[in-house]
């Protein structure tokens, strides 16, 4: 007996201290000389975060979004999710608008020379930092020019080392020794933006751990952020905004609410049921599959964003298809991409089929090229098949089912190769690894991958040379400094046409389209709408 | 006890040495590494390259192991990659809520399967035993992401009584909210745990029932409550035990799957994490430190053997 209640004395403290530990524990788009904002607002915008009209501040607003950010330092990582996170905190010099423009949101006006290789770029005066500094150019010349030694994209056009500088507290300046003309499009990037930060933070990164201190000039500040969990941000009550009406990520940017905590709930169902249940106000990449039931729910409304576009990658550099120009032909005919885009994103409404490198809307859309792509011709492709002589090596195709999409689209699409008469070596990895295929010889053919949407073709990963299929080819890498070397509008996008024309007269990559995701908010919730993944600016809660 | 613990000791240190050559080549096998996953998928192979290089990923694998294993004998685990933090610190951060959940969930599947063991051994055969041991089995064989997920479709969205996901700690959101996030995945644990634990509580009593001496009791007329909670349950106590400290080491060691769907800032979803991103320094201490917590609890449970039967001693300490 007394052993018996020394073991029930045991228990119960143990269930105490069990139940203790729980106690513990967020001058204008390119070309023209002087530039200005983009909207038309006289307005002077010094308190832009507080309620405008009947517009009422909430209290908190969840949100759900589908993955976990490694970092909230956007120089550190290129996945989509760091932006996703982090730009509530963190503005540019520029942001991109709803037609994948670059306007001027940190930057007050910029100037650039008649052969672009020298620009100056005028800052808004009065802008603070959350920590209450004001922001000069010193702060904005630390931030860029760690920007130039971390960003991929610019790195490939500024390639001598060219630094920005002061020119005095509110002017910036870079000499560039090659003319740039991209320069504010590469600026508007969403992937490792240029985020401004006081040179402080800037100073305290680590090239490991990159930036310490979250510290920005958005309409939000950083309070807490709990890996794997949630990042809580709070009201900026002295944001202030570049004094026009907001367009995709560009312009004032209102938040109508007290907190904003972005939750990070990597199951896509349970991102369902919560935004049914109303424990999240909105919810970001919904599983296509839930699309028909949110769609019926009187509770729930539904909403997409350009997620990026997608295709189909080939390994140029060796390897069976590397070699083989006539077999990547025969693949590229036998292609269906209507069908390979359904299986991926099974929900209508959400893909945008079309051959295009770069998005429609944007002054680079072209459909130069794309004769050869999505004929769904197998006889043509057959045909092909037989003059490349195959010998009948399996094609290696790579896949991962983090992505269902991913998976999805490579089953349909390994069935067509079938179809073709093509032999196929499926493998499918995790996440992590299929990034190290990406950049190996040796390990894939090809693979189905989708890319988030960029500002300038400089940006796009499908025409890498060091990675993503191996475009090498001497006479595309000619044809590209054309584009970063043009010095208006209709000469950029003239040099990209013939770019695009012959990448895909080599049959280079197989574009499918864009693709949507598929978010949604409850049905109190107001004024929201996506460029990207998810954007809050101008929502509230209605009463 | 004495010698006892000495040999012990010894069979721990070179099981955790023994393991750790493992971890740290499984870990390292592995494609893709920490410094892809940090940069993410848009990154070059040049970027890459510099941060391998600065994260020492080129330095030859016995000096990282050697570096390693020197620091952990320390006490230093290493820094996680991603975290911003020592691999202890993330460790000591994550053990409290796998704790929590663990105990809660390992008390609801006692509370229910001890109890229905013994009504389906008492009436073996009967239409309870028949029906006890079908949910039982029915348990047993439901994956518990399935049951996680049906649970969070009644109560979390069509009766809107429970929060679907999240963890939420008393400093932050009070008892009440702590108790209302745990309740779904506790239940749904201690469901699946109860179904073994059932099974096996069931199978003892009734090995126990048949025995000579329960016949002995029987025949001298005690009672049936008597006969069954002090003799019966006594001698198959060890058994259940047994199986109560395996599940509650699994539970402590995280259920991974549960915690990710439901978002519980547990072990499992440390694990998972780790390994997704390959952070090299937390999957290896995590799963260290998670031997080390079975070793304990199976000390624990040898030791228990010894309160529950006095007849079992440990070796050299016997009158």
């Amino acid at each position: 007996m007394k052993k018996a209640k020394r073991i029930l004395s045991v228990f119960l403290v143990a269930a105490m201290a069990a139940t203790l530990t729980a106690c513990g524990g967020g001058s204008s788009s390119g070309g023209s000389t002087t530039a200005t904002t983009a909207g038309s607002s006289d307005e002077t915008t010094s308190d832009t975060a507080a309620v405008t009209g009947d517009i009422p501040m909430g209290d908190e607003l969840k949100v759900a979004l589908n993955a976990d950010p490694p970092t909230l330092d956007a120089l550190m990582s290129t996945g989509a999710i760091v932006r996703d996170c982090n730009k509530y905190i963190f503005e540019g010099l520029f942001e991109m608008d709803e037609n994948y423009q670059p306007q001027l949101q940190l930057a007050e006006s910029y100037e650039a020379n008649e052969d672009y290789t020298e620009y100056t770029f005028k800052l808004r005066s009065g802008v603070k930092f959350h920590n209450g500094k004001d922001m000069t150019s010193e702060d904005v010349v630390a931030s860029l020019n760690r920007w130039l030694s971390l960003n991929n994209a610019v790195k490939s056009i500024i390639t001598n080392g060219e630094q920005f500088e002061a020119v005095d507290d509110l002017t910036v300046k870079i000499t560039l020794q090659a003319p740039c003309y991209l320069l504010p499009s590469v600026m508007a990037a969403p992937a490792q933006f240029p985020c401004i930060m006081p040179k402080e933070a800037v100073e305290g990164a680590t090239t490991e751990g990159g930036i310490q201190e979250y510290i920005g000039t958005g309409p939000l500040k950083y309070v807490d952020w709990v890996q794997n969990q949630y990042l809580e941000l709070e009201h900026y009550d002295e944001y202030q905004g570049p004094g026009y009406e907001l367009t995709g990520e560009a312009g004032d940017k209102t938040i109508n609410f007290e907190k904003v905590t972005l939750y990070f709930v990597t199951d896509a169902t349970i991102r369902s049921a919560g935004i049914q249940s109303g424990e999240y106000d909105i919810v970001s990449n919904l599983n296509y599959d839930d699309v028909a039931m949110l769609s019926a729910n009187p509770s729930v409304k539904l909403d997409k964003s350009l997620m990026g576009y997608t295709g189909i990658i080939m390994n140029k550099a060796e390897g069976t298809l590397g070699t083989n120009e006539k077999l990547r032909e025969a693949i590229t005919l036998a292609l269906d991409c209507d069908e390979i885009m359904a299986a991926a994103y099974p929900a209508d409404g959400y893909i945008d089929v079309t051959p295009s490198m770069m998005p429609e809307g944007s002054t680079w859309y072209t459909l130069a090229g794309t004769e050869n792509i999505n004929t769904k011709n197998m006889d043509a492709a057959k045909a092909a098949l037989a003059e490349a002589n195959y010998d009948g090596t399996p094609i290696k195709v790579v896949t991962n089912q983090t992505y269902p999409q991913h998976y999805n689209g490579t089953l349909v699409m390994v069935e067509q190769l079938k179809e073709l008469g093509v032999e196929v070596d499926l493998q499918v990895v995790d996440w992590t690894t299929m990034l190290e295929y990406k950049r190996t010889q040796g390990t894939y053919d090809l693979y189905y991958m989708d890319y988030p949407a960029v500002t300038a073709p400089v940006s796009l990963r499908t025409i890498s040379q060091t990675d993503e299929g191996w475009t090498t080819w001497p006479e595309f890498l000619e044809l590209l400094t054309k584009v970063n070397a043009a010095t208006s509008d209709e000469e950029a996008a003239a040099a990209w046409e013939e770019c695009q024309a012959y990448l895909f007269g080599r049959f280079s990559f197989v574009p499918l389209g864009y693709s949507y995701y598929a978010n949604a908010t409850l049905d109190n919730i107001e004024g929201y709408h996506s460029i990207s993944c998810q954007c809050i600016y101008g929502c509230y809660r209605a009463e | 006890m004495g010698k006892y613990l000495i040999n012990k000791l010894i069979s721990v240190i070179t099981t955790l040495f023994i393991l750790s050559i493992f971890i740290f080549g499984l870990t390292h096998v592995m494609a893709g590494d920490p410094a892809q996953a940090m940069l993410g998928s848009n990154a070059d192979s040049t970027q890459i390259e510099a941060l391998r290089e600065e994260m020492g990923l080129n330095r030859p694998l016995v000096e990282q192991y050697v570096d390693w294993v020197s620091d952990a004998v320390r006490g230093d685990l290493g820094d996680s990659y991603f975290r911003h933090q020592s691999v202890t610190a993330a460790l000591a951060e994550r053990i409290g809520p796998s704790l929590i959940l663990s105990f809660w969930s390992e008390l609801i599947a006692v509370v229910l399967a001890i109890p229905l063991g013994i009504v389906a051994a008492k009436r073996k055969g009967e239409a309870a035993d028949v029906a006890v041991s079908a949910t039982a089995m029915l348990g047993m064989s439901m994956p518990s992401f399935l049951l996680g997920l049906l649970l969070i479709l009644v109560f979390g969205v069509f009766l809107g009584i429970l929060p679907v996901s999240g963890y939420v700690t008393i400093a932050k959101g009070g008892l009440l909210e702590h108790i209302r996030y745990l309740v779904l995945p506790c239940v749904t644990m201690g469901l699946i745990q109860s179904a073994l634990i059932l099974r096996i509580t069931r199978s003892s009593f009734l090995d126990v029932l048949n025995t000579d001496y329960i016949k002995t009791a029987k025949a001298k007329g005690l009672k049936q409550k008597v006969i069954l909670y002090k003799h019966v349950f006594r001698n198959a106590a060890s058994t259940i035990v047994t199986i109560l400290g395996q599940s509650f080491g699994s539970l402590l060691a995280g259920v991974a799957v549960l915690e990710t769907m439901f978002n519980i800032p547990g072990m499992g979803q440390l694990i998972v994490d780790s390994v997704l991103k390959r952070d090299y320094p937390v999957i290896q201490g995590a799963i260290l430190f998670i031997s080390l917590i079975y070793i304990i609890i199976n000390l624990i449970v040898d030791v228990s053997y010894g309160i529950i039967d006095p007849r079992i001693r440990i070796a050299g300490s016997a009158k």
